[in-house]
């Protein structure tokens, strides 16, 4: 079975509804998604009034991944709060439709 | 002026700051600021339209306009103040204009909340003003923003944030409701008047105590943001109210409705304009715009500009 790579995003929530559709265009076939609160060297967001995070967690192949790598580091990085990583996991199990 | 300070949203509020000052473990449960928000929204957008269903054409037409020309205009001088004495770049100066040119519907909800107290009367269709006065703005100022920084485009286009907006959480609720409230009739708001009119003020002073919690986090922030912003946060306010009183006077407002359109004019957002600024503008700084909308601004409406506002209205109207 293909190698696969769990890629995390974690971003301000107001792209979540961006990302939702890049990702699937750039080859996700799934991911996992929730509100998460947390601190950088730039902002503070734990709570509603300065708004959150969303982090979308995604298992895709290392083509994908790099995909949508170059896609939010040209589209988002340096102008809004997102970080990204990835790294190799075994998967028990996948689903074919 | 008393009668303002000393009510239960008022004071609701000081607690709220008070506590945060005290960095106490007081904390609402997540989601609860959320569902504040929309019954507020629905309260507000529900009577409001019912209320619209039974004023004429020609009551609401000049209003609308005064609303209308108010929002487009705000936004063009706090942008241009921002750049000449402000001396901010222009992504500050846009957030900025959009935050002010925008309005806050717990601002609008306390003024209407106050004027009843006074037992001053005002017209029923204001809640279509404030949904009218929202959105304008925000996308004036984006736009100024995108106009000067022509070449540096942002990710999404102008078209798409104005979709977004409209399609925002706030938008839906306000507009939404109001539609409903004009369609249900007197029969349909009676059914639902007793959730959605008489607990209001109590609803609102949970807000309140939220809204505290949050300004008194906020004021940290004001030494980054200095004085120039603590001025004009409390200054611009006055000067808009006294615009937004007297061209409701002009359009033909009481002197409750005139000073509403006042407190329209003279709040600022920071549920719809902090959210779009965040997509549209990244590079401004929230600790500008959300400090000033809600550490300064906010807290100085409640308690010191509706007092204010009424006298104001009473000389103007007079």
């Amino acid at each position: 079975m293909e190698p696969l790579q769990m890629l995390t995003l974690i971003a301000d929530e107001t792209l979540t509804a961006a990302l939702e559709k890049e990702i699937v265009e750039l080859g996700a076939k799934g991911y996992t998604l929730s509100k998460v609160m947390g601190r950088s060297p730039r902002h503070l967001r734990d709570n509603p009034w300065d708004g959150e995070n969303v982090k979308i967690e995604i298992l895709v192949n290392p083509d994908a991944t790099e995909a949508i790598l170059q896609h939010v580091k040209q589209k988002y990085f340096g102008r809004y709060a997102m970080i990204a990583y990835h790294y190799p996991v075994h998967v028990s199990e996948v689903y074919q439709s | 002026m008393i009668t303002g300070i000393l009510s239960p949203m008022v004071l609701a509020f000081v607690l709220g700051v008070l506590a945060s000052r005290l960095r106490s473990d007081l904390k609402f449960p997540d989601g609860l600021y959320q569902s504040l928000t929309i019954y507020l929204l629905v309260a507000i957008g529900i009577k409001g339209g019912y209320k619209l269903s039974i004023a004429s054409f020609q009551e609401v037409q000049f209003p609308a306009m005064a609303a209308i020309a108010l929002c487009c205009i705000i936004p063009l001088w706090t942008y241009w103040l921002m750049r000449k004495a402000g001396k901010m770049d222009v992504n500050n100066s846009a957030a900025l204009a959009a935050h002010y040119g925008s309005v806050s519907a717990v601002t609008f909800s306390a003024a209407l909340v106050y004027h009843d107290m006074l037992g001053v009367s005002y017209e029923g269709f204001m809640p279509t003003l404030l949904a009218i006065m929202e959105i304008p703005a925000i996308l004036v100022a984006i736009s100024i923003a995108r106009i000067q920084n022509s070449g540096e485009e942002g990710t999404s286009n102008l078209r798409e944030v104005a979709i977004e907006l409209v399609s925002g959480k706030s938008s839906i609720l306000l507009i939404g409701f109001l539609v409903i409230g004009y369609v249900i009739g007197k029969e349909g708001w009676e059914q639902v008047a007793p959730l959605f009119d008489t607990p209001f003020k109590g609803i609102l002073t949970l807000f309140l105590l939220e809204a505290g919690l949050m300004a008194g986090r906020k004021l940290s922030d004001l030494r980054t943001s200095g004085l120039f912003l603590a001025g004009f946060g409390i200054i611009f306010p006055v000067f808009h109210a006294t615009l937004g009183i007297y061209l409701g006077h002009l359009a033909g407002l009481s002197l409750g409705g005139a000073t509403i359109l006042g407190v329209l004019a003279a709040s600022a957002s920071y549920i719809a304009a902090p959210a779009a600024c965040r997509v549209a503008l990244p590079a401004a700084n929230p600790s500008y715009y959300l400090t000033a909308a809600l550490a300064i601004t906010f807290p100085f409406n409640i308690i010191f500009g509706l007092p204010l506002y009424h006298y104001l209205a009473q000389i103007i109207v007079k």
